[in-house]
This record gives C-alpha cells, sequence and structure tokens, in this order.
C-alpha cells in the first residue's frame, strides 16, 4: 500500500494537479458561490488524473506488481482524497483572508465552518458517484465523471440557493451566535466525507476484483 | 520441480471459450506458447495471474497454490504484457525508483550491471526506447527482483530478425543455470524452433500440444502424395490442401498408414499451426 | 574441445546430429577418455539448441558406453582401450547398418544392388 502510494505520487499524478489547490484563490472574489473555487478539483484534476492513468497503463502496470488487487483501488482513492485535503486546506487559508477582507459578509453563503462541511459533503457526493462507478470498468472515465460532478453542482447549487431564498437558514449558517450550528455542519461534513469514502472504497475494490483486466 | 503447474483452465466468454487448458513448465527451461491471434494465449497468460478470472481451473507457481499464496508468489515472477508502455512519458529512473520498492528481493547491483550489460541508460523516457529495449528494461526490472519464473507475452513481436536473433539467446542464458523458467507468447513460430525446449500449443481456446519441442515435431508428419492417394488417406490428415498435381496435408504420425506412395517429412512448427489452423477453419464451413 | 556443427535444414534430427559427431570424435581417439564434456546447459547456449535436444544427445552418448556421468560434475568421455573402441565403433556401425538396411529392403533392393552402391561411393 505504501509502494502503491509512492507510485500514485511519483508516476502517475502529474504535481500540476496540486496547483489546482491554488484555484482556491477564487474564494477571494467577493460575493460569489465559493463552491466553485472547489470544483475545479473534479472539472480539471480527476479528469485528467484518470484519462492520464489510462494512457500510461497505471491501471495494468500495478496490478502485475505483488500487491492486492484492493490496494490498488485504496492507494488512488486515498491519493485523491489527499489532493482533495489539499484543496481544503488552500481554501481554508484563502477563506481566512476572505473573511478579513470582507467583514460584512456575502449575498451567498460566507466561507465559514458550515461552508467548508457542505464543501465535505459535495467531495463525498463526488467520490461516493465517481470511484463505484469508474472502478466497475477502470477504463470508461467519462461518464462515471460526469455523472458525479453534476449531482455535487446540483448540490452546491441547493444549498446555495436555500440560502438565498430563505433567510433563517442564512443567518443560522453565518452569524457568529450560532457558531455551534455551523461547527456542528463541518463535524457531520467531516464525518459523511469519511463514510462516503470508505463506502466508496468498499464499493469500487469489490467491482475491481470482479474485474477482468 | 514445476515451476508453474496450469490444471483445467476454463474461462467462458461471450464468443471465446478457454476449455480446460492445461500444462507445466518445469524449472530451468523455456516454454514457447504458439497459437494464432485470438487463440487464447495472453486470456491464458492473464489468467495465471490472476488479471483475468477464470471460472475454473488451478494454477501453482513452485508448488504453491497461486490463489491463495498470490502476493508471495508474484515477488518471484518477472512479467511483460503487451509492450512496455507504462509511464511512457516518464524517465527509466523514475519507474525503477517506484518497482524495486514493491520487492523484498530487489538488488541494486544486479540491477545497475543489467542496465550495463544492455546498454540502457536510465535517464531516457520510456517512450524513447526501441521495442528490444523495452523488452530489456523489463527484463532488467525481473532480473533485479530476482523472478524466477518469467512470463512473457509477445516479448518478439516488433523486433527486427537481429534484435530478436538477441534477445532469444538471452533467453538461453537466463536459464542456463537451470534456476529460471520463461514461458513465452508468440505467433513467429520460428523464434522457438532454436531456443525452445518446450512448446504448448493452443487452438481456438484448446491446448492442442505441450510437449518438448522434439517430441511435437516427431509427433506429426507433413505427407504429399498424388491426387489418387487423398481419398484414402483423406480420414487420418488432420487437413491438407489441393494442388493441381496432388496435396499435401498434416497427419499424426501413428496415423501415417503404410504401403502407400507417399512422401512423409518432419513438419516445421509453422506448418503444425497452418493445418491445425486450416482443420478449425474447414470445421467452421462445415457447421454452416 | 569438441567440434559439433548443426544443421537445421539436413532433416537429421539435430540430437542425433550430435550424438554422431561426438561419437565419431570419442571412436576416432579425437577426444580422450576423461575428457570432460560442456555442461548441458552450456552446450545448448552456445550452439542455440534448446536444453532437452542435448540432453537426449547426452544420455544416448551415456546409454551407448561412450561417456559417464558423474553428479555434480558433468560428463566424461569413458575409459576405452582400444579394443573397447572399436567394439564401440562396430556396434554404432551395426545399428547404423540396420537401420539402412530395412530401409533398402523397404525399397526392394537387392543384395547385389546395394553393394554395388556402396562400392560405387565408397571409392
Amino acid at each position: 500500500m505504501k509502494q502503491l502510494l509512492y507510485k500514485e505520487f511519483k508516476l502517475a499524478i502529474n504535481p500540476l494537479y496540486y496547483l489546482v489547490a491554488l484555484l482556491s484563490a477564487l474564494i477571494l472574489i467577493p460575493n460569489w458561490p465559493y463552491f466553485i473555487a472547489l470544483m475545479y478539483f473534479f472539472f480539471i484534476a480527476v479528469p485528467n488524473i484518470f484519462a492520464t492513468g489510462k494512457a500510461s497503463g497505471d491501471i495494468s502496470f500495478s496490478v502485475m506488481m505483488p500487491v492486492r488487487k484492493r490496494d490498488v483501488v485504496g492507494s488512488r482513492i486515498l491519493s485523491i482524497i489527499i489532493i482533495e485535503l489539499l484543496q481544503l486546506v488552500a481554501a481554508g487559508v484563502f477563506a481566512l483572508i476572505n473573511s478579513v477582507m470582507y467583514p460584512g459578509g456575502s449575498n451567498l453563503l460566507d466561507p465559514n465552518f458550515a461552508f467548508f462541511g457542505f464543501a465535505f459533503i459535495m467531495y463525498a457526493v463526488f467520490n461516493v458517484i465517481f470511484f463505484p462507478m469508474f472502478y466497475k470498468t477502470a477504463y470508461k472515465v467519462g461518464i462515471p465523471v460526469i455523472l458525479a460532478m453534476v449531482v455535487a453542482v446540483v448540490f452546491a447549487a441547493v444549498v446555495e440557493t436555500v440560502v438565498i431564498l430563505v433567510p433563517a437558514v442564512q443567518v443560522v449558517l453565518e452569524a457568529p451566535q450560532y457558531i455551534g450550528v455551523q461547527l456542528g455542519v463541518l463535524a457531520a461534513g467531516v464525518v459523511i466525507f469519511i463514510i462516503a469514502n470508505y463506502v466508496a472504497y468498499k464499493a469500487s475494490a469489490k467491482r475491481f476484483e470482479r474485474l477482468d483486466l | 520441480m514445476d515451476m508453474l503447474k496450469v490444471t483445467n483452465l476454463n474461462k467462458r466468454y461471450e464468443k471465446f471459450h478457454l476449455k480446460d487448458v492445461s500444462f507445466t513448465l518445469d524449472k530451468g527451461y523455456i516454454m514457447g506458447f504458439i497459437g494464432a491471434n485470438g487463440a487464447g494465449k495472453t486470456t491464458t497468460l492473464k489468467s495465471i495471474l490472476g488479471l483475468v478470472h477464470a471460472d475454473s481451473g488451478e494454477i501453482s507457481v513452485l508448488g504453491n497454490d497461486f490463489a491463495q499464496n498470490e502476493m508471495a508468489l508474484k515477488q518471484q515472477i518477472g512479467f511483460m504484457f503487451g509492450g512496455v508502455d507504462y509511464y511512457a512519458k516518464q524517465r527509466m529512473s523514475a519507474v525503477t525508483d517506484v518497482v524495486r520498492r514493491f520487492y523484498q528481493t530487489w538488488d541494486d547491483a544486479e540491477y545497475q550491471r543489467c542496465l550495463k550489460k544492455f546498454d540502457l541508460d536510465e535517464n531516457k523516457k520510456i517512450e524513447e526506447l526501441s521495442d528490444g529495449m523495452k523488452v530489456k528494461y523489463a527484463l532488467t526490472l525481473a532480473l533485479s527482483h530476482k523472478a524466477e519464473l518469467f512470463l512473457l507475452d509477445e516479448p518478439t513481436s516488433g523486433l527486427d530478425p537481429v534484435a530478436r536473433d538477441e534477445l532469444l539467446e538471452l533467453f538461453q542464458e537466463l536459464i542456463e543455470d537451470g534456476d529460471r523458467s520463461i514461458l513465452f507468447s508468440t505467433h513467429i513460430t520460428s523464434d522457438l524452433e532454436k531456443c525452445a525446449d518446450f512448446i504448448t500449443y493452443i487452438e481456438n481456446g484448446r491446448i492442442v500440444a505441450s510437449e518438448t519441442k522434439d517430441d511435437l515435431i516427431a509427433m506429426y508428419r507433413i505427407v504429399k502424395g498424388a491426387k489418387n492417394e487423398l481419398e484414402r488417406i483423406r480420414p487420418n490428415l488432420i487437413s491438407y490442401k489441393k494442388h493441381s498435381f496432388g496435396f499435401t496435408g498434416l497427419i499424426k504420425t501413428d496415423n501415417l498408414p503404410g504401403g502407400m506412395d507417399l512422401v512423409a517429412e518432419a513438419p516445421t512448427l509453422e506448418e503444425i499451426m497452418i493445418y491445425h489452423a486450416k482443420k478449425e477453419a474447414d470445421n467452421e464451413t462445415a457447421v454452416i | 574441445m569438441i567440434d559439433i556443427v548443426i544443421s537445421n535444414t539436413s532433416g537429421i534430427p539435430i540430437y542425433q546430429q550430435i550424438l554422431d559427431q561426438i561419437s565419431a570424435q570419442i571412436i576416432k581417439g579425437e577426444m580422450h577418455p576423461g575428457d570432460s564434456l560442456p555442461a548441458i546447459r552450456t552446450a545448448a547456449k552456445e550452439l542455440r539448441i534448446s536444453v532437452i535436444t542435448v540432453k537426449k544427445a547426452w544420455e544416448e552418448l551415456e546409454r551407448a558406453g561412450l561417456i559417464y556421468s558423474m553428479v555434480g560434475k558433468g560428463c566424461f568421455v569413458a575409459e576405452l582401450s582400444g579394443g573397447d573402441l572399436s567394439e564401440k565403433r562396430n556396434e554404432l556401425f551395426g545399428r547404423r547398418m540396420d537401420k539402412d538396411f530395412a530401409y533398402y529392403k523397404e525399397l526392394g533392393l537387392s543384395l547385389e544392388e546395394i553393394i554395388k552402391a556402396i562400392e560405387a561411393r565408397y571409392r
């Protein structure tokens, strides 16, 4: 597993895609749907990483090594999670700067704890759809990535829409006196993210092990 | 000692069926795995490595069941599948740096020795290598982790005659000390005339023969005769071709009738393959 | 060192070619008792033929009593006196003659025809 993870970062994943994390700087735009800043990860990084993997024979190579097939899946999912977390950490830094730059907040959801809770859920949704679908063939990237992307975008859109249409929700998600609720959303997001990834891994590994490569 | 034992491997696809594939490769020998394209060579090799899930059958490597000892046994297997096109944009040194971590028995000195011997420059990208160099690189990796069983899928395809000859010589060198075995598939039968000790011949998912090369050739005869002889011998022939002066056919040596005015000579591997393939084609036509 | 020249197109099985050539060299005294034969695997590599083929030739040589093998050490030319050698020579000759004669008979050749043909060739 350790070796496979090394392979991911040394051979399989172009370091360029870590830089997608820098697109979190879009959080510095005032009055903007900040979820978009986090979406470049699955707009750009995921399709490219998996398409490159296909071109470079990543999976064929990996399964020849003395490893378990499920670890081939696990290492890939883990490396994607690492990039997601990188993206979120970068976003956290820019969110801090954002809160200093715009003390008045925005009309949409501010990049606060609750926002990051939802961001975790957005990534969880993406992962839980994308990985099991992809590992059904370990070959076709297009449909799984588009479907996962659409659902994740719809989720973010729903959150933003509710924030706009229901002022009470925005108050609870943004006002300092409801910090407990906001931290709760973050905690829930983290828990959902962990569970979703575990489910995604289990389902993906099971499907991948059944595959004839 | 058995290096590799394949027993009753079955795999059914929609349009193709691997049927009861069995053969054994002893330690210290080269086995050529021949058959037409699509006869099941790659599927068999992939099943051996567990990449394709056989419906039934057993694989054992060095006397151990492969399915139960996959991780440990893979440590001792060197492979090459479908050209070495992995991570084409990467330098060999980067690929090696990853591969070495997977093998407990990795030997850096051996790796350096092989690079030198094969004249490989580690700083080259995989895509810059010729087909022959790619095979050598795959062998370098396998030798560096002390592989004992080499599974090579079409290692000679794409090589020019000189590179091919060089590679086959290398194969013989590899087995010289008697500790390693090589199973390599090819559809170029002349590859095998020289170096192979054993031949396993697969046709349409079934093993036609798995014998020492000398025995396999001795099992068959090419017979040539006049047209009027054909009717009598036809039931004994595996298949035959007619021409304006007579016929040429393949026959099992045991079925060779006495007392006929026939020329019977040892076939080449290619002839054995051609006439078996013709039989398959004839059977299909018959069904239609 | 022994000489072995293999023809891939002669139609004679390769092990037979090796067998014939080494037997001849032993019988003619070009190889001496105790001389070692190359290791089977080395010979196979050098001659670019299969290990099995060399093994078969070596086995036949041993069966003919021309060489002996010592486990772990390899094969050596047998200790044969001059009398032994001519006996071996006659034995090999006889065996080959038997085979050839069976074929001549199959072809329906008479003794006279065979003798005539042999004489013509021996000259």
